[in-house]
This record gives C-alpha cells, sequence and structure tokens, in this order.
C-alpha cells in the first residue's frame, strides 16, 4: 500500500511486511497541506505488542484487509484489538479500513466487509496503480474529517 | 562449538507472524538468564525487516549470528567469542539445521541405528555447546540424524536420550544415541 501510495511499482509477489514499514507523503487537502507519517505494520498477532509504540498520537489508522471471508475475519479480530486499546486509555483514532484485492473473484464486496468490520471501509486493489488517486482521495477525506474535529 | 549459548530456528507463521519453531538452550553460561523466546520477534525484525539485513548482532554478554533461507531464520546465541573467521563454520552447520528440516530422518530410522548398549559417558545431550564440531560433522555426514533432529526427538520427549557418545577414529566415529528404555 504504501508503494502505492508513494507511486512505486507495485509489489505483485506476496512478501508479508515484517514488523514494519515507513514511507512519508504531502497531501494536500482542502484544510491545507499534511505531512503524513506512514507507518506499515504487519498484521500478525505477534506484532501487535508492537503497535502501542507506534500508535502513539496517531490520528488515523488505516487497516488493510484481504476480502476473503476468512482475511476480513483476522482483521476484525486486529480492530477489534485497537477499539479495546483505545478503550483503555490509548489514544482515540480513526479506523477506516481498505478492502483490497477487489479484482479477485469470489471475494466479499467493501459494503459486507464494512458490516463485518463495522468501521467506513471502501473497496481498493493495492496493486493496480489506476487506484492510487482514489486511496489518496480516500486519505484526504478522512484526514479532512479528523482535523475538523480535532 | 563451545561458545554456543543456544540455537533458535524462528519461522513466520502466516497467521501469528515469526514463531519459535524449534530451540535448543544451554543450561549455563552468560546469557542463560535471558529467555531468548521472549526476544524471538525482534530477533526476527532485526535480522529480516528492511533492504539491508545484518549477519550478526553484538551485545554486551551475547553475540547473535542469523542464518536465513527464505522466510526461515536460523539464529545462533554465542559467547563473547565469535572470531570472524569461525563464521564459514557455523554458516555449513546452519545450513545443515536449516536444509535438513525436522523430518530429515525418521524416528524409526533412528532407532535402528542405535546400539542398545551404548555405554553412557559425560557427553551430555541436549548441550550442544558440548558437542565437538566433528561429532556434528560426522552426524550428518553419516546420515544418522541432524544435531536438529536430536534437538527435536530431545525437546518433544519423543525419544528422550540422555546420552551420547562417539567411537572409533575421527571421521568415522558414529555416534550412539542411548535412550533411557535401552539403558
Amino acid at each position: 500500500m504504501i508503494n502505492l501510495l508513494l507511486g512505486k511499482a507495485p509489489q505483485l509477489e506476496y512478501r508479508p511486511t515484517i514488523g514494519l514499514n515507513f514511507g512519508q507523503k504531502m497531501i494536500k487537502s482542502m484544510l491545507g497541506e499534511h505531512e503524513l507519517n506512514l507507518w506499515d505494520f504487519g498484521g500478525q498477532k505477534n506484532f501487535w505488542p508492537m503497535y502501542n509504540s507506534y500508535l502513539l498520537n496517531t490520528k488515523l489508522c488505516i487497516v488493510v484487509t484481504d476480502s476473503t471471508p476468512t482475511g476480513v475475519l483476522k482483521t476484525k479480530m486486529i480492530i477489534d484489538w485497537l477499539n479495546k486499546r483505545d478503550e483503555n486509555g490509548g489514544d482515540k483514532m480513526k479506523i477506516v479500513a481498505l478492502a483490497n484485492k477487489q479484482d479477485l473473484s469470489g471475494v466479499m464486496t467493501a459494503e459486507r466487509v464494512a458490516n463485518v468490520l463495522r468501521c467506513p471501509t471502501y473497496p481498493v486493489v493495492a496493486i493496480d496503480p489506476l487506484h492510487r488517486e482514489n486511496v489518496i482521495e480516500i486519505l484526504k477525506t478522512n484526514i479532512e474529517q479528523v482535523v475538523k474535529v480535532e | 562449538m563451545d561458545d554456543i549459548l543456544a540455537v533458535f530456528k524462528i519461522r513466520f507463521d502466516y497467521d501469528r507472524g515469526p514463531v519459535v519453531e524449534w530451540k535448543k538452550q544451554r543450561d549455563n553460561g552468560n546469557a542463560s538468564s535471558l529467555n531468548f523466546e521472549d526476544f524471538a520477534v525482534n530477533f526476527y525484525m532485526n535480522f529480516m525487516g528492511g533492504t539491508q539485513k545484518p549477519m550478526a548482532l553484538l551485545f554486551e554478554d551475547f553475540d547473535v549470528l542469523a542464518f536465513s533461507k527464505g522466510l526461515d531464520l536460523l539464529a545462533v546465541f554465542l559467547n563473547k567469542s565469535i572470531k570472524i573467521d569461525h563464521y564459514e563454520s557455523y554458516s555449513r552447520l546452519a545450513k545443515k539445521l536449516i536444509e535438513n528440516g525436522k523430518e530429515a530422518i525418521k524416528i524409526k530410522e533412528l532407532e535402528e541405528k542405535i546400539e542398545e548398549k551404548a555405554i553412557p559417558i559425560e557427553l551430555v545431550l541436549g548441550d550442544l555447546g558440548r558437542v565437538p564440531y566433528s561429532v556434528l560433522e560426522g552426524l550428518v555426514n553419516n546420515s544418522i540424524a541432524t544435531a536438529q533432529d536430536y534437538c527435536r526427538l530431545y525437546d518433544n520427549g519423543t525419544l528422550p536420550i540422555d546420552k551420547i557418545r562417539g567411537l572409533g577414529p575421527k571421521r568415522t566415529e558414529l555416534i550412539y544415541a542411548a535412550c533411557r528404555r535401552y539403558l
């Protein structure tokens, strides 16, 4: 996803995120220019404890999920964990989901994914450069909402 | 090989992330108070994350060498005596430990190679650091079992080996594993 946002060549072969990756991007919205620090975390359970350190003062958390039923259920566990963290005094942050791999047959639609995850969900194909602008728009929209709330 | 404090094979599980597949840890040594397993995820990230992967990490009390194959990582914890010219030896050992895998030899096959009247000597299994390198080499070359097999069998209790011994001239020595049931 970071590759897509930064306009780099997509990674076609699946390689799990080992721990975390990082990227920076400037985005202009109606409210001004925003410097985004993009932290890409591995979703595997053993990485979850690490999230706490990096989510400090985070305003917007974007969860990228496979749109397969199994993938969505695993992602649901992550979102539940993040919500619980908020309830336990963590920083309040907005959670948005990207339902990835919408180009594959048999996957759940973004609407169905949203019903399971109970958060705003957008359809994407992260390996398709044509989706880049779409993802940037999603970012802009949600950044504006977060900034307005503050 | 006296320098080895522990050996950890860490694999990447697509649900859980880095997990310790098997381990062998000495009871003594400066770093014995450390629970390496607690640091498995951190070590895995240190060695496998990012674009430039280190070969070793040097700590105050111990060093860690890492060898990877695909998403698998073998971490070898050493006393503070690592010398760069030993790296090749460790690398050969690690390659065998990674590549031969847990199922390199069947338990039945191993049992057939056990001499029933093996005489226990001071070489204590479970103490990988005390097994001379030549013996480990012999294990592999004679296709009896890899050190990993011994570790696995010892750890899961399937073959509770207590002691091993070496016999015969160098390079042709055989390793006899004496199960409790045979003693």
